[in-house]
């Protein structure tokens, strides 16, 4: 199994959170100004960072490099699992430098959500960084039932191209998430919520209404059932 | 949408190019493939792909399932809606040896569902290769429970039915905290 890619491809924000509960090094190969990068990691915790083999101690260069990787998307990439140990740890969490740079960061077109693909808000709980707050004060009070690029572009004085920037960014630092039209498990029911912060505040998930046209659950019993006798039993 | 007795079920399996959804169809299905692949007219990474559907038929306890592998690229995104619309789940299927259409499959998957109502499993293929993302690491990239994520390798009749049966068993609320391992 392996971990592997190229930032021209992935965003390094998307590469931070396969990452970020996992131990061992991610290597991105001339990703910062032709220079390779080398992170120790360990659940979160960001232990060493070494630029084309040379430590990284200070956390503002240590943000900057990161904020580089989000912003020049360049660089094949590999993470090799492996328990971390370090003489002198860094001791930064991953996580908490990725929500200060990935408001900024710029995204390739496809990476962009589609324009009707519809978002809710998220889990995410702490303060709103401050480059997303403003087009945050206007989002969020529509999020509700879900709503896309397009929903959005209707309502507020941005372009639909805005709306899919500010869709990926707030996306991004885990402000929203794409909605299950299915419901919040995909699968199971789940009644409508309305949340309503302050701007600059978040907290919570909507979640999606409930799915009106499941099959009904006598018919995929009754599929389960033929299908684990197809199968053998073996389950 | 109405559920009749009888009425054939629709199940979709959609994804990129070359993620194996012609396979899947064909190791799943009871009956011999209706395939409708033409010579590619651009560097898509193989000589032929689907250009309408692959379609295929499994009984299951006396009720017909037909399916449906739609085309992957881009350009057939208007037909979506239509496909998924009344279907009994939706397959979606990438090469875990091909990171770079993560990001397009996770777009199409992000429309679909958040516009459908329809069940879904991911199912990362060719996991009998060197070097491969595993099920859980793509799920974390997708941002989906690891339970709606599953390795399988297309060419294995049993693996591709544990695509179905977990599609399933997750309508009825089964087999969400249980290890899964093809």
């Amino acid at each position: 199994m392996a971990i592997f890619g190229d930032l021209a491809h992935h965003t390094f924000t998307d590469v931070a959170k396969v990452i970020r509960q996992q131990s061992g090094t991610l290597f991105l190969h001339r990703a910062y100004q032709g220079q390779t990068v080398e992170m120790l990691l360990s659940n979160d915790v960001l232990q060493a960072v070494f630029i084309d083999g040379f430590p990284v101690m200070q956390p503002v260069k240590i943000r900057d490099v990161l904020f580089y990787l989000v912003t020049h998307n360049e660089g094949r990439y590999e993470f090799e699992e492996q328990q971390v140990r370090v003489d002198q740890p860094l001791n930064l969490l991953l996580s908490d430098i990725m929500r200060q740079v990935a408001a900024d960061a710029t995204v390739q077109e496809d990476q962009l959500p589609h324009a009707e693909t519809r978002f809710v808000a998220d889990t995410y709980v702490g303060n709103v960084p401050a480059s997303l707050q403003e087009k945050w004060s206007r989002i969020q009070p529509l999020l509700g039932a879900g709503v896309s690029a397009v929903d959005l572009s209707q309502k507020l004085p941005y372009s639909q191209q805005e709306m899919r920037v500010a869709l990926h960014q707030l996306r991004a630092v885990g402000l929203i998430a794409p909605q299950r039209a299915m419901g919040e498990r995909n699968f199971g029911a789940s009644a409508p919520q309305q949340h309503s912060q302050p701007a600059g505040q978040a907290t919570g998930r909507s979640a999606a209404p409930a799915a009106e046209n499941a099959a009904p659950r006598s018919l995929v019993k009754n599929l389960l059932g033929s299908l684990r006798r197809l199968m053998g039993g073996s389950r | 949408m109405d559920y009749e007795q009888g009425k054939p079920l629709k199940l979709v399996i959609a994804g990129p190019v070359g993620a194996g959804k012609t396979t899947f169809v064909q190791t799943l299905s009871q009956t011999e493939v209706i395939a409708t692949e033409a010579e590619a007219t651009e560097d898509i990474g193989k000589k032929n792909t689907t250009v309408a559907f692959d379609f295929g038929t499994l009984m299951l306890g006396g009720q017909e399932l037909h399916l449906y592998g739609t085309p992957g690229q881009d350009r057939f995104n208007f037909m979506w809606d239509v496909l998924v619309e009344g279907a009994l789940g939706l397959v979606l299927l990438v090469a875990g040896t091909r990171p770079q259409d993560f990001a397009p499959a996770r777009n199409i998957l992000e429309y679909i569902t958040s516009r459908n109502p329809v069940p879904f499993v991911l199912g990362v293929t060719r996991q009998d290769s060197d070097r491969v993302w595993s099920a859980d690491n793509v799920a974390a990239y997708f941002g989906l429970p690891t339970q709606q994520v599953l390795g399988i390798n297309a060419t294995d009749a049993q693996s591709a039915q544990q695509v179905l049966l977990r599609l399933l068993e997750l309508q009825l609320g089964e087999g969400e905290d249980e290890e899964f391992v093809i």
